[in-house]
């Protein structure tokens, strides 16, 4: 593993000017993905229901 | 001589339903005239952008040739009776695709070549035009054919959207053809690979929509 | 000879393995640990490729969106490979696990190639100072996007779930000319999309140091996608099978 790749937190959330389209698209990445777990399991829910 | 008798009998069919075979044609020519209204009139642009127009229109046409060339067969039962009686539904399939083209396909290739003269374009750039043309609309009708079986009784919309993804590739080949023709390189590359896509296609999905008709049927 | 023990052994193990009941069962074992060893591989992965490589010369930090947007273009043409598998493998033995799959694969499907798409085109503005460009690669991603949206409509218009699967493998069958185009059309097309980073046959084309995270990255989101798959998979079959007898031990 290579060294920390950045001096400090703000350096983090900057990204030297980038930093706005990394955590968007992370950001897109996880709620995206979490909201469709959250759908399926519903989903489920649902039928399993409605076999009850 | 079954084989003649399909073709009489198609050809007979197609030909009784005018809405059919000149419908298609005449919203074709409609498209042809409505373009140049919508262009400011300096020749130079209208033949710039002749060439996306005719090849989009050709393949709306060809989607509106195709919207009930099984449903009517398949609601009125002609196509249970071919099944039941040991017809091949591959051949008659493949003999109504070629009559569909014939009559559609081939007189939009050639109005379209004509319009091609009409919207400013050289006369040696028409006849360059014809054969692709005519391959195209082959391919469209083919693949639109598919669709169409696929959604056979949901209607067209289901099948436009089912079978315009498949045929995007081919309106990438014609872009290039289309640059190959302005620019007045060497296309035959380009034409032998249309033929090639429609020699492979041209038996194989006959096959597949007559499988996807016996799935309707059951 | 050697066909029928082919067709013999494939049906003793469609009988045995290929049976909702048994794919119940299965998956309810395995499940957790896909769930939880993917989660923390991404994890990893995430925190390493963000935080931890160096910054690359030519793109700056930007170029760390990689980890979310190979993995996802990947997978979003593996699953249509997948779905146009288990539909051959459905319309060739009628298993209808199979049917299941395909027609449970494509809304998530649909999703990965959407975070594809979305995650490109936030990627383009600082590289290539667009956000969309109708080039080669993204034409066609959308268009398996499209494809997807198309499938699961037809699946979605017939009644009669059995003429629905049938369609549906056909036309996912039909529709797998795309991925070759897909995967090739950055070198047939000129484009602005640079060439794949990771190839079989060549070196890959970017430094190591930022290889092993954006592996990592592909193998943590393979296992969440998988997860995703098992969960639909679930919802088509409580879906289909809530008349049978044998389901009501498992609600």
């Amino acid at each position: 593993m290579s060294n920390f790749a950045f001096d400090s937190f703000d350096q983090i959330i900057n990204m030297d000017g980038h930093g706005l389209y990394v955590w968007l698209v992370f950001l897109i990445f996880l709620i995206s993905i979490t909201t469709s777990f959250i759908v399926f399991n519903s989903l489920i829910k649902k039928y399993k229901s409605q076999i009850r | 001589m079954r084989i003649l008798t399909t073709f009489k009998q198609e050809t007979l069919k197609l030909l009784k339903k005018t809405r059919a075979w000149l419908g298609p044609i005449l919203v074709f020519v409609l498209i042809m005239i409505a373009y140049p209204l919508t262009v400011e009139l300096s020749s130079q642009n209208l033949s710039d952008a002749f060439y996306p127009v005719l090849f989009i229109s050709c393949l709306l046409v060809m989607m509106l040739a195709t919207e009930g060339i099984f449903l009517e067969d398949f609601e009125d039962g002609s196509l249970e009776q071919l099944v039941i009686t040991g017809n091949s539904l591959y051949q008659s399939i493949i003999i109504k695709i070629f009559i569909y083209w014939l009559f559609i396909g081939i007189p939009i290739s050639i109005l379209g070549s004509l319009f091609n003269v009409g919207s400013g374009n050289t006369m040696d750039s028409s006849l360059m035009l014809l054969p692709p043309l005519m391959i195209t609309t082959y391919i469209f009708l083919i693949l639109f054919c598919f669709g169409n079986a696929l959604s056979l009784t949901k209607g067209s919309v289901l099948g436009t959207l089912i079978t315009m993804p498949l045929l995007l590739p081919i309106l990438v080949i014609l872009g290039k053809l289309t640059t190959a023709i302005l620019f007045n390189i060497n296309y035959f590359g380009f034409l032998i690979l249309l033929f090639g896509i429609l020699s492979i296609i041209i038996f194989i999905f006959p096959a597949i929509i007559s499988k996807i008709i016996k799935t309707h049927l059951e | 000879m050697l066909r029928e023990i082919i067709n013999t052994v494939i049906k003793k193990f469609i009988h045995q393995f290929a049976s909702p009941k048994t794919y119940f069962l299965q998956v309810k074992r395995l499940y957790p640990w896909v769930f939880y060893i993917s989660i923390a591989i991404y994890v990893v992965a995430i925190t390493w490729g963000l935080l931890f490589t160096p910054k690359d010369f030519v793109q700056g930090n930007s170029y760390r969106i990689i980890y979310f947007h190979v993995p996802a273009s990947f997978i979003a043409q593996s699953l249509y490979a997948a779905m146009a598998f288990s539909s051959a493998v459905y319309l060739i033995w009628k298993v209808k696990l199979a049917a299941y799959l395909s027609r449970s694969i494509a809304p998530v499907g649909a999703t990965v190639t959407l975070i594809a798409l979305i995650s490109g085109s936030i990627w383009g503005i600082p590289t290539w100072g667009t956000w969309w460009e109708w080039d080669a690669r993204i034409t066609s991603t959308l268009i398996l996007f499209i494809m997807y949206l198309g499938l699961i409509s037809l699946h979605n218009s017939f009644n009669n779930f059995e003429k629905a699967d049938k369609l549906f493998s056909y036309l996912a069958i039909i529709g797998f000319i795309q991925i070759p185009i897909i995967k090739k059309s950055v070198d047939w097309w000129s484009s602005l999309h640079q060439p794949a980073s990771i190839t079989i046959s060549d070196k890959p084309s970017i430094d190591p140091v930022m290889l092993y995270p954006l592996f990592l990255s592909i193998i943590g989101f393979s296992g969440l996608v998988a997860c995703l798959v098992i969960l639909s998979s679930k919802v088509q079959i409580y879906k289909r099978e809530k008349n049978k007898n044998w389901i009501k031990d498992y609600v």
